[in-house]
């Protein structure tokens, strides 16, 4: 008997856990808006890859003051090759060039707030949803107060109080504020969990609090977050883009970011070269039409109940 | 009667989450140094804006600014409430107090805020409507995409992208910024002329909304151009707002309509209009009425951008330039008129939920 | 504190004037406005390698009572003993039933037993000894883990054993319940209702216990898999010399299963006996009427059925004194008739303009209840003595109709500065007594049945 036992403690549960999330993957990509999402996400994933380890100079735009003005791209009606295939735009910013290392630019930042937000934003939720009481309560009525105060107003706000108007600021006020949604998402589904048996069960074993929060009810409240983070990594990039684009480049004009090309784009006059606020703007705009749908994909597989 | 009493109690719940934003931008203004403090208050004519500075010392004293941060905070609240909400040097030229400010600048901002919920609501309800009824079908398809397209658009891109549109389709059309004053003379009364960080700004009397102002009037030249120039800043917010609109209205229909009392209606034989009408669409709008408040906080999160492209001048564009200038009164103002607007509609949302759902006790 | 389970005592778990009350809340700030009292003053005896079963109808408070005693929830008051020896447990219960009354010495020992009184840290090294099997095996199984994580966890987190040992030991049982080694790396949601039960009862075995709360365990379960599941149970205990206590409300598994029996009604023991005695010979007239509704294998013996009354009154505010007087067949006016009980009544009774027999009184403005004893009637004159003879002749009329029985319970008329004064005979809970031996019941039925004190 314990010979036949052996042969299966070879293998570590990782194994059947893979074949969990392959399903996962099978049911996202039955839905056609979601195998798209998902696609062009990998896509842009390859884009982020690509530029983070073969193309130099990648967080800066290469300039070119000595241009005589910006060109329309190749195809573009009276396009010149010297254009490019998306166009130049001031001064002298090759945008084929400039838009994809934005695209890293914002994805790795993005990124790097959503997913710390979600993750402290879920072990406050469930200590709050799980031990109740006044640590909750304020809580609760301290996201009560930052969602009354329209997030982009906050952050000027709060790049008020810092004095600074550059990029890591940006990412700093965001790492600070974007945490509140998370904590309230997971609380309220730690409520639900907490009641279930097995939280019991666990309790009745010996498991401790903190193990019973962490191993039992954060990975039972997970299905909603994954669905807000890939919601969010839209939502996210577009902020940074639209700080950037009211005034928060101060640190760095040539920082590849898509708000910044679109606001450069803006301050030369894109009524004459409208490909200079349309490229990165398509770059943006698909990107975070993909997330929507890859979220919208997701909630249906992972949280069939909570489709809106 | 119920209705009062809930509404009283909701009030009542206000109060922490008021003071709560309070704390917040007495925190971001008064945590990082007096000389942050200070410059809410300071006005440019006395000055540098230092806590030494002899010609600030009743400001110093009036706000109790070298006294522990709980003190201070006491003199914030005292002066918020008595209506001194401090100094912004950058909405108008030469500076003015915040609540002066506030009354130029807001009317601007409900103006935008309510003609693109109109808009919004008006072709949103409807069209989410044949949406959910042709599930499916080619109108739903093309809905889903517009509403995909709605809600994943920077407001500020798109904002630009309408100007491109504008201006290469209709003949004649210029980028213009705010009301500008080009087509009426500047001495007729009820207008007035402010001059706003360079350009002059046109402000009327009595509602301040310039498009009503103008039509009770009968400067239909002033009508026009207004007009004119509410287009684009509202088709943008319109668009945007327009995407969580139709989804919402969308995805209730489509779940009420799977209810067993909808599917005993259309069995009773009743007639299409009449089922959706008194049995999907009521049923459908009651979680709609919740994200009335989410849609605002997104909305004035885009007023902002939206005003900042046009130079509209509301406190969204007030807001970016008094951070572009540094202007501490200003900032803090701002975010708290923001707050103020956004718990009252809050409110007011939750005052409709409850009012159209006969399940809640109120 | 001794260490527990090293020597194994006659009596594995005992409770002592257990109590479990939940404070409802409501209102605008949530403040508590209500208190149910789930279990209300319950003493159980449940001895080493014996099944008992508790029964009683849905929300008389039994999964609340198992959650006490495994300590899963606070207790209001009172406590539950772990691993008592006979000779210690007789002394306690010599100083009767309420903790109140305990002198010194009691309170010493029971301080030594009790796993109510233990610091959570030295809760945990006894946790392994008692296990629970819930009723849902569809939520009692964390969805997330494989079953090779869910059946080692109790190991693990008690530290018993090292992860290897512990999986190996998860697919031993795992075939002692009836399944396979290689169902160790299967999610939960692959298993049938029956399969999920049964690694519930996997989980339950890993540590060893001694003792296993089972909930209402094959409720929830197709009524063929019911009988296989029960045979395990029943197989496991035989082999592990394991100590059971059975929740369910179905009384075929308790003659099944069980070598004892408690009743439980609204909160309280109301009687408990051997499972064949009880079946035979039932004393409490709630067990009565519950045994009524069993078809008897003996056609001869045919019972007649007994239909209660009227609903469970709530657990927010039980009965007084005997909580079952509201239904019972048998009441007696010292069962704990209360004001309550006739408030409706005596707004009619009293009433001239409602009833002619009382055309002499003046018109009645007011029924108050004051406490559990005193009913109030105010008149729109100050009632004068001969109102008071009224009322009694009343009263005295009622009391002797066979549906008046409520009404024998009053002791007194009497007029209190212009009202009249109905005083009840004070209402006290019948105490849980050894009426014959081994066979308590709770009842003023029975002679020697007093009143609790608390
Ligand atoms: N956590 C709780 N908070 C408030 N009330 C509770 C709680 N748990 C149980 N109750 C109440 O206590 C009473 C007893 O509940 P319990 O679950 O113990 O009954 P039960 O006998 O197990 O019923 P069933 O046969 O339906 O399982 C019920 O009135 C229930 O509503
Ligand atoms: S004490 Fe006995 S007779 Fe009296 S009500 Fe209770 S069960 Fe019935
Ligand atoms: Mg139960």
């Amino acid at each position: 008997m314990h010979r036949g036992a052996k042969a299966w403690l070879d293998t570590s549960g990782w194994r059947r856990r893979l074949k969990e999330y392959a399903l996962i993957l099978r049911l996202l990509m039955k839905s056609p808006p979601a195998a798209v999402g998902l696609i062009i996400v990998l896509i842009y994933l390859g884009i982020v890859i690509y530029d983070q380890f073969w193309v130099p100079n990648n967080d800066v735009m290469i300039a070119n003051f000595s241009a005589t003005g910006p060109d329309p791209p190749f195809w573009w009606p009276g396009g010149k090759a010297a254009g490019g295939w998306m166009g130049t735009t001031f001064p002298g910013i090759d945008l084929a060039d400039a838009v994809l290392k934005a695209v890293r630019i914002d994805l790795i930042y993005s990124t790097f707030v959503v997913l710390t937000g979600a993750l402290v934003g879920s072990l406050i939720g469930v200590v709050a949803g799980f031990r109740g009481g006044l640590f909750d309560e304020a809580l609760m009525r301290g996201t009560d107060v930052t969602y009354s105060i329209p997030f982009l107003v906050f952050a000027i706000a709060v790049a008020f109080a810092l004095q600074k108007r550059d990029f890591l600021t940006i990412n700093m006020i965001l790492l600070i504020l974007w945490w509140p949604p998370y904590a309230r998402l997971v609380r309220a589904q730690s409520l639900s969990v907490k009641e279930l048996k097995f939280v019991e069960a666990a309790r009745a074993a010996g498991a401790s609090d903190a193990r019973i929060m962490l191993r039992h009810v954060l990975p039972n409240t997970l299905a909603p977050v994954f669905v807000q983070i890939s919601l969010d990594l839209g939502v996210v990039t577009q902020i940074f883009a639209a700080l950037e684009f009211i005034g928060f480049n101060a640190g760095n004009l040539f920082l590849p970011e898509l708000g910044n090309l679109i606001n450069i784009g803006w301050t030369w006059g894109f009524e004459s070269h409208p490909w200079t606020i349309l490229m990165p703007g398509i770059a943006l705009l698909i990107f975070t039409v993909s997330v929507n749908l890859l979220g919208d994909g997701l909630r249906d597989v992972l949280d069939p109940r909570a489709r809106r | 009667m119920r209705l009062i009493l809930y509404i009283v109690r909701r009030l009542l719940i206000l109060i922490p989450t008021l003071l709560g934003v309070t704390i917040i931008t007495f925190t971001l203004s008064h945590a990082f140094g007096p000389n942050l403090a200070i410059a809410v208050y300071c006005t440019p004519k006395l000055g540098a804006c230092d806590i030494n500075n002899p010609f600030l010392q009743p400001i110093v004293q009036q706000f109790h600014l070298r006294d522990p941060i709980p003190v201070q905070y006491v003199f914030y609240m005292q002066g918020l409430l008595t209506g001194d909400w401090g100094f912004t040097t950058s909405a108008i030229k030469g500076g003015m107090p915040v609540t002066q400010a506030i009354s130029i600048f807001f009317p601007q901002t409900v103006e935008l805020a309510i003609t693109a919920t109109v808009f919004a609501t008006l072709v949103g309800i409807p069209t989410g409507t044949v949406s959910a009824l042709r599930k499916d079908k080619l109108p739903d398809h093309a809905t889903r995409i517009f509403a995909l397209i709605g809600y994943s658009i920077p407001f500020f891109w798109l904002a630009l992208l309408l100007q491109i549109l504008a201006i290469s389709l209709v003949p004649g059309w210029e980028i213009t910024g705010g009301y500008s004053p080009s087509s009426i003379s500047p001495s007729t009364e009820p207008w007035a002329f402010v001059n706003l960080g360079g350009t002059y700004q046109l402000f009327s009397q009595p509602t301040h909304f310039l498009v009503l102002d103008a039509a009770l009037h009968g400067s239909w030249a002033v009508f026009l151009d207004a007009l004119k120039h509410l287009v684009l800043p509202t088709a943008t917010l319109t668009i945007g707002i327009l995407g969580v609109v139709l989804r919402m209205v969308r995805s209730g229909m489509v779940d009420s309509m799977n209810q067993d009392y909808v599917r005993t209606a259309w069995a009773k034989g009743l007639p299409d209009w009449v089922v959706t009408r008194t049995h999907i669409r009521r049923n459908a709008l009651l979680p709609a009425a919740t994200v009335i408040g989410l849609l605002f906080a997104g909305l004035l999160g885009g007023v902002v951008l939206v005003e900042d492209v046009f130079a509209w001048p509301g406190i969204g564009y007030w807001a970016t330039q008094a951070v572009l200038q540094f202007d501490a009164g200003g900032v803090m103002g701002t975010t708290l008129i923001f707050a103020i607007f956004l718990v009252l509609i809050n409110l007011a949302a939750d005052v409709i939920y409850a009012y159209l759902d006969p399940r809640i006790s109120l | 504190m001794p260490p527990p389970s090293k020597d194994r005592n006659e009596i594995l778990l005992a409770a002592r004037g257990l109590k479990k009350h939940f404070a409802v809340k409501g209102g605008l700030l949530q403040r508590a406005i209500a208190t149910v009292h789930a279990v209300d003053g319950v003493d159980l005896v449940i001895r080493r390698g014996e099944t008992v079963a508790l029964v009683g109808e849905s929300g008389c408070g039994k999964t609340t009572l198992g959650r006490l005693l495994l300590r899963l929830i606070e207790p209001t008051e009172g406590d539950v003993l772990f691993n008592v020896p006979e000779d210690v447990f007789e002394r306690m219960r010599a100083n009767g039933p309420a903790a109140t009354q305990d002198d010194g010495q009691t309170k010493e020992l029971i301080r030594q037993y009790s796993i109510t009184r233990r610091r959570r840290r030295s809760m945990k090294a006894l946790r392994r000894f008692m296990q629970p099997v819930f009723q849902d095996p569809f939520t009692s199984l964390d969805p997330r883990m494989l079953v090779k994580d869910i059946v080692a966890e109790p190991l693990l987190v008690s530290g018993l054993a090292t992860r290897p040992e512990a999986y190996e030991q998860g697919a031993r049982l795992l075939e002692e319940v009836g399944l396979r080694p290689e169902h160790l790396y299967r999610f939960p949601h692959e298993f049938s209702g029956g399969q999920r039960q049964r690694i519930a009862i996997a989980r339950a075995l890993a540590p060893e216990p001694e003792f296993l709360l089972l909930d209402e365990p094959t409720s929830a379960l197709d009524v063929s898999v019911q009988a296989q599941i029960l045979n395990l149970l029943k197989d496991i205990q035989r082999k592990q010399n394991l100590t059971y206590l059975l929740i369910t409300h179905n009384l075929s598994v308790v003659r099944h299963m069980a070598d004892r029996v408690a009743v439980m009604y609204l909160g309280r023991i109301l009687e408990r006996k051997r499972t064949a005695e009880l079946f035979s010979n039932p004393l409490h007239p709630y067990t009565k009427a519950l045994l009524s509704a069993v078809p008897v294998p003996d056609p001869k013996r045919r019972r007649e059925r007994i239909i209660l009354p009227g609903d469970v009154p709530s657990p927010i505010a039980p009965p007084a004194g005997c909580r079952f007087h509201t239904r019972c067949n048998a009441v007696l006016p010292h069962c704990g008739w209360s004001p309550r009980d006739i408030a409706a009544t005596a707004a009619h009774m009293f009433d001239p303009s409602r009833n002619p027999d009382a055309s002499e009184l003046p018109p009645l403005e007011e029924v108050t209840i004051r406490g559990d004893e005193v009913l109030l009637l105010r008149y729109r004159e100050p009632a004068t003595e001969s109102n008071r003879l009224g009322v009694e002749a009343l009263v005295k009329a009622r009391a002797e109709r066979p549906e008046g029985i409520a009404f024998r319970a009053i002791q007194y008329v009497r007029l209190d500065g212009g009202r009249i004064l109905l005083e009840f005979l004070p209402a006290k809970e019948p105490e849980l007594l050894e009426i014959v031996p081994h066979h308590f019941v709770a009842c003023y039925l029975y002679p020697g049945v007093t009143s609790a004190t608390n």
